[in-house]
């Protein structure tokens, strides 16, 4: 199938536009030069709409622009014209042609009043064929299958490819088996696996019926029973077969939840053992409530400091100092302590003196010396007082002699006081995290996670046992099937070959071991060139091939047997293409498989892409280009200005036609020139050098202006 | 038409290369003709009961020119 060309009317932004493809076999590539919001994403829309219809496009599909004028029924339209195969009997002979058509699709959207809202009508979908005396309307009930034959409608995603998608094939939202499937029935569909199952299976019947009608000879006895034998056991592989594949779909569906359950595990468990963490829970107030009463028991060691006399002693130091100085010299001259009158008063008591001499009051000597001793002990008494007072002074002075040790305790307590806060800080810290820690901590959850886990091995083991057993009985009954088949080519070769009938069930058993031989060499060869063909497209897109980079992280691609696409770093280890390759190898990959697979089951059908070179620069750039071009039949390239720099050379090389599309709204910002028409897109034939009125940007370089 | 006519095509050219001996009492290009025009009955009808009727017709006829031959 080749593209001729498209045209798009009130489709969004491509209100009236005529694109037309490549068909040149050595220029196989149609550049559409479009910058981003111009239009790209439209037309790869509007092709798919006008090819499969709003089944397949269900958003709005009318211009913006035309709602906002007042239009409320706008009419669109798009035409695609085509090349494909057709098969036609002639003269009792199916035979093949060339043929091409004009597929017009039309609607109307209707828009609310409010703008928010549409309604679509109904598609009305004309095919016309190009004959001799002009187009030729195809009935109506043939229309989709010859648009199926020549593209089928689950094959889009493989020629419709929006290269800044993460690519169906491999984006990541996708589960593992989503991800088979698709690839399967990609294969499946481009292999034309279904048709040749569905072949085989009709041969056998239209073979069944054919030996019912051979004459009843030993030999066709013989064979009829044998070919119920085969039949029975056909029956059985084909219908075991489908509970394989179920079997084999539930085990790839246990496994990624085993592997889900697995990581759910994992990651509880990363979280912490409760118990471990329970016990540092403990540990953590036990040093908490340590470290809370070293701060209670410096906060009184400091407040004792504080009534301390030291504290005084330091505070008045200054002071007291020249006191105690001054006392000392008065008790180095022995002013005090001088204690007199008590002496005195006691010998008077006893009436005599110290000396000896008579101190009676009856006596005239002892009354004079008593008078003189009173009047003694009279003067003594002022200075004794004045000396007592001096004499406590000095000994009560010598508590307070300044030194130092008092700031030494304050130093040394305030610096316990730091420790124990700090450690009781400490410890409550790690008693909150660890408390958090076991809070997060899901034990019912751990619990049933581990249940679950439990009941899926015990599930997969009785999966694989069961796909063990049904594998084993299909691989007999086939063996089985392999000896009655000579069986039966021995009794039909002796058959009576004037009979027609066994002449005919001679054919069929022919074209019945024919395609089921073929089948087997798609489902085993064909599958695995596939793979080849993909590792080999991939590390020539990514550069890997030429020894740029043979240190490089990615070393080889493959399609597994279950349809998996694996890529692999050094020593073989895997590399998940979700979250291990780059957006270049991503988008590589996806290519890759795709051009692999159209290349292996050489089908001749467009490649439509959406910016393919984004994320790419340099060789890897380059040489995916290349790769593209010269694995498709015929590649339609939608590329921004940025994705051209630095390809330039290979598209003069390969571009068959190249055109450019300008969206009136980017004047003045990017556009020179002011648009005659606002709110719509034009095209010109500008190829990816030039530039003229309509696509003249205010940042072009190395462009030249087109000739008319 | 069926994408992959041509592969299939081959690959009918490569067994009856490969295995001849299963089909040496038949006319090996008649064969191919056939087993190709079978394959394109498949694809092209879309209806099951057609296809068996065409390829009914289409083995009685081939039966009729490989014995006349």
């Amino acid at each position: 199938m080749k593209l001729i060309s498209a045209k798009f009317k009130n489709v969004r932004l491509l209100r009236d536009v005529i694109i037309n493809f490549s068909t040149d076999d050595h220029k196989k590539l149609t550049v559409i030069r479009a910058e981003n919001g111009t239009g790209k994403t439209t037309a790869m829309s509007g092709l798919i709409w006008g090819l499969y219809g709003s089944e397949f496009i269900s958003e709005k599909l009318y211009p913006l622009s035309l709602a906002e004028e007042g239009q409320d029924e706008i009419p669109i339209e798009v035409q695609i014209e085509f090349e494909t195969e057709e098969a036609v009997s002639r003269q009792g002979k199916t035979v093949v042609n060339e043929k091409v058509y004009r597929l017009i699709r039309k609607c109307t959207e209707f828009v609310s009043q409010d703008r928010k809202t549409f309604k679509r009508s109904n598609d009305d979908v004309r095919l016309y064929e190009n004959t001799s005396e002009g187009f030729k309307p195809i009935i109506q009930s043939d229309i989709d299958s010859i648009i199926e034959r020549a593209l089928p409608a689950h094959l889009k995603d493989i020629y419709f490819t929006d290269g800044d998608k993460a690519l169906t094939f491999i984006e990541s939202t996708a589960t593992g088996s989503e991800k088979r499937l698709r690839v399967q029935k990609a294969i499946e569909s481009l292999l034309s696996m279904k048709d040749l199952e569905s072949l085989i299976s009709t041969l056998k019947s239209v073979k069944r019926g054919l030996l019912s009608k051979v004459d009843k000879s030993d030999y066709s006895k013989k064979l009829l029973d044998v070919e119920d034998k085969i039949q029975s056991n056909d029956d059985w592989i084909k219908s075991n077969e489908e509970e394989l594949k179920d079997f084999l779909v539930e085990k790839t569906k246990g496994e990624e939840e085993l592997a889900r359950l697995r990581k759910g595990i994992e990651e509880q468990l990363k979280l912490g053992n409760k118990a471990a963490l329970i016990n540092d829970v403990k540990k953590a107030q036990q040093q908490q409530r340590t470290s809370e009463e070293l701060k209670k028991n410096s906060i009184k060691s400091l407040c004792t400091l504080l009534n301390n006399k030291k504290l005084s002693s330091s505070l008045i130091k200054d002071k007291i100092q020249p006191a105690i100085e001054l006392l000392k010299e008065m008790k180095a001259r022995d002013n005090f302590p001088k204690q007199f009158i008590p002496v005195l008063n006691d010998i008077l008591k006893r009436e005599q003196c110290l000396c000896g001499a008579d101190l009676r009051d009856a006596s005239t000597e002892g009354a004079k010396k008593r008078d003189y001793i009173h009047g003694i002990i009279e003067d003594c008494r002022e200075v004794d007082l004045l000396n007592n007072r001096a004499s406590s002074l000095y000994f009560a002075s010598q508590d307070y002699l300044p030194d130092g040790s008092w700031n030494e305790s304050y130093d040394s307590f305030t610096q316990n006081y730091f420790n124990a806060d700090n450690a009781y800080r400490s410890s409550t810290e790690t008693l909150m995290q660890k408390q958090a820690m076991i809070d997060e901590l899901n034990d019912d959850l751990l619990i049933s996670l581990r249940d679950q886990e439990k009941i899926y091995t015990q599930k997969l083991r009785e999966v694989n046992n069961e796909i063990t057993i049904n594998q084993d009985e299909i691989t007999r009954r086939r063996e089985s099937n392999t000896l009655l088949k000579k069986d039966a080519e021995l009794y039909s070769s002796k058959l009576n070959k004037k009979n027609t009938a066994g002449g005919k069930h001679r054919l069929a058993v022919a074209l019945n071991t024919i395609y089921e031989n073929v089948f087997e060499q798609i489902k085993t060869t064909e599958l695995e060139k596939v793979s080849i063909e993909m590792n080999r497209i991939f590390l020539s897109m990514i550069g890997a091939d030429t020894g740029m980079n043979p240190k490089g992280m990615i070393r080889r691609a493959e399609l597994s047997q279950d349809f998996d696409i694996k890529v692999y770093g050094p020593n073989d280890q895997p590399l998940n293409p979700d979250t291990e390759l780059n957006g270049a190898s991503r988008r590589a990959i996806s290519l890759s498989f795709i051009l692999a697979l159209t290349k292996v089951s050489n089908v001749k059908a467009t490649n439509i892409i959406d910016t393919p070179l984004g994320m790419t620069s340099g060789l890897v750039k380059s040489s995916l280009l290349e790769n593209l071009i010269s694995e498709g039949s015929q590649v339609v390239m939608f590329l921004t200005f940025d994705e051209i720099k630095g390809v330039e050379e290979l598209l003069d090389k390969y571009a068959g036609k190249s055109v450019t599309l300008s969206f009136s709204g980017h004047y003045p910002k990017m556009l020179r020139n002011k648009p005659k028409i606002q709110g719509i897109t034009a095209i010109c034939e500008c190829s990816h050098r030039e530039f003229c009125c309509i696509c003249e940007r205010t940042d072009q370089t190395n462009l030249i202006a087109r000739r008319a | 038409m069926s994408l992959s006519r041509k592969l299939v095509e081959t690959l009918v050219q490569e067994e009856m290369n490969q295995n001849a001996e299963n089909y040496h009492d038949l006319n090996k290009e008649k064969l191919i003709e056939l087993a190709n025009q079978a394959f394109l009955i498949q694809v092209t009808q879309v209806d099951a009961s057609s296809v068996k009727k065409s390829l009914q017709d289409k083995i009685e006829h081939f039966n009729a020119i490989m014995s006349d031959s």
